[in-house]
């Protein structure tokens, strides 16, 4: 009996659901942990040294605008609106994030001697110190979702899949 | 190519958004603000300073820099004294544990010849400060110089403090102070924080300033 390709785009359209609601819903826990002390953030990205120090308003701008904006692209993709735009910019994100991480353990792994999967810190992600093996394991995690959602073209239970297009 | 589009619309988009959202709350981040300055500034050159320490045997330190030996830490170690002398170097007196008791206990301390100021945040302060203390958020303090500035005029001493051991809160605050005019000679920053502070068992105040909701007795001047 030939697969019914009704099922299949059932089954589609679930399992890309289901991976919105996963990356969409934990972005908007994250943003709004870090809206709850965004001097906090700010002082956790400081320590990152990612910005000149002459240069006060970059790191301002990544700490006051990045949590509103992750509680945004996470509500977008949630309510399936812009699927696979705003899950590249997750995958933008997660890429960026990941390497910061990354270069700033192997720095510590380097400077106290420690197990690279010993280092902790607190990443800025909003959930305080974690030990940087979990976070990157988190994150790939992550990474693996988004990019799926990148090349996934289901529509079911999306308000609007694309901004281009017809609606839903 | 639509896919790419279609993120550079939802990121210009979120951005926005982020600024939008800084700008209208409560506890927004001022982008063009400095908020590091205080740590990054070299420090001052002052001529006739006192010396930093109450051991006037010691060398006096703040100038050029110099917290080799024999400059007086107040018994600080570990990240705490690495702090200390960061003070130090830029012209700043800190003051050990055992003088904050002292200071706590002494009658003087009821008639506010002693001010302290906590340099943590709202929420911080209100879970629980050094009883009388004046909360002074450096990163919104703006909202706090009407109390906090009054309050180290016409004292003996200005305690500055904040977590304690790497916390920097109470250095840039104590700096901030500083620049607004408060009498370099009477302020100094409690090193320990909070956390020699409750590692002691004493007491903290919980809520705001002067609501006697304490975390336990409080033998002050008993």
């Amino acid at each position: 009996m030939a697969a019914d390709p009704r099922n299949d785009a059932r089954r589609g359209g679930v399992l890309t659901l289901l991976a919105r609601l996963l990356l969409g819903g934990a972005f908007l826990y994250l943003g709004a942990l870090k809206l709850q002390d965004p001097v906090a953030f700010l002082k956790a990205i400081r320590e990152y040294h990612l910005v000149p120090q002459d240069h006060p308003q970059l790191l301002n701008f990544v700490a006051a605008v990045l949590p509103w904006a992750e509680v945004l692209l996470g509500a977008l993709l949630v309510l399936g609106v812009a699927v696979r735009g705003t899950a590249l910019v997750f995958v933008g994100l997660l890429a960026s994030f990941t390497t910061a991480i990354t270069l700033r353990a192997l720095a510590e792994h380097r400077e106290l001697g420690k197990a690279f999967c010993e280092v902790a810190f607190d990443c800025g992600c909003g959930t305080g110190v974690e030990h940087v093996c979990v976070k990157l394991m988190q994150n790939a995690v992550l990474l693996v979702v988004a990019l799926f959602l990148v090349g996934s073209r289901a529509r079911r239970f999306c308000l609007r899949h694309s901004l281009f297009g017809r609606p839903g | 190519m639509r896919i790419v589009l279609e993120a550079l619309i939802v990121a210009v988009l979120a951005a926005a958004f982020g600024v939008t959202a800084n700008s209208l709350s409560g506890k927004r981040l001022v982008i063009d603000r400095d908020y590091f300055a205080a740590l990054r500034e070299p420090p001052p050159v002052v001529l006739g300073d006192p010396p930093t320490s109450m051991d006037p045997t010691d060398a006096p330190a703040g100038v050029g820099g110099d917290t080799g030996e024999g400059v007086d830490l107040h018994g600080y170690s570990g990240p705490a004294a690495e702090t200390a002398r960061q003070l130090l170097e830029r012209g700043i007196q800190i003051i050990g544990h055992d003088e904050v008791v002292a200071l706590y206990r002494d009658e003087l301390f009821e008639e506010e010849a002693y001010t302290f100021i906590d340099a943590r945040s709202d929420e911080k302060y209100s879970a629980g400060h050094i009883r009388q203390a004046y909360v002074f958020d450096h990163y919104f303090m703006e909202r706090y110089l009407d109390q906090v500035l009054p309050a180290c005029q016409g004292v003996a001493e200005v305690v500055v403090y904040c977590h304690g051991g790497e916390c920097t809160d109470s250095e840039i605050a104590a700096q901030h102070l500083l620049d607004l005019g408060v009498d370099r000679r009477i302020l100094k920053v409690y090193v320990g924080g909070i956390e020699q502070w409750t590692a002691a068992g004493l007491p903290l105040e919980r809520g705001e300033r002067g609501s006697g909701d304490l975390t336990a007795e409080d033998d002050h001047g008993g």
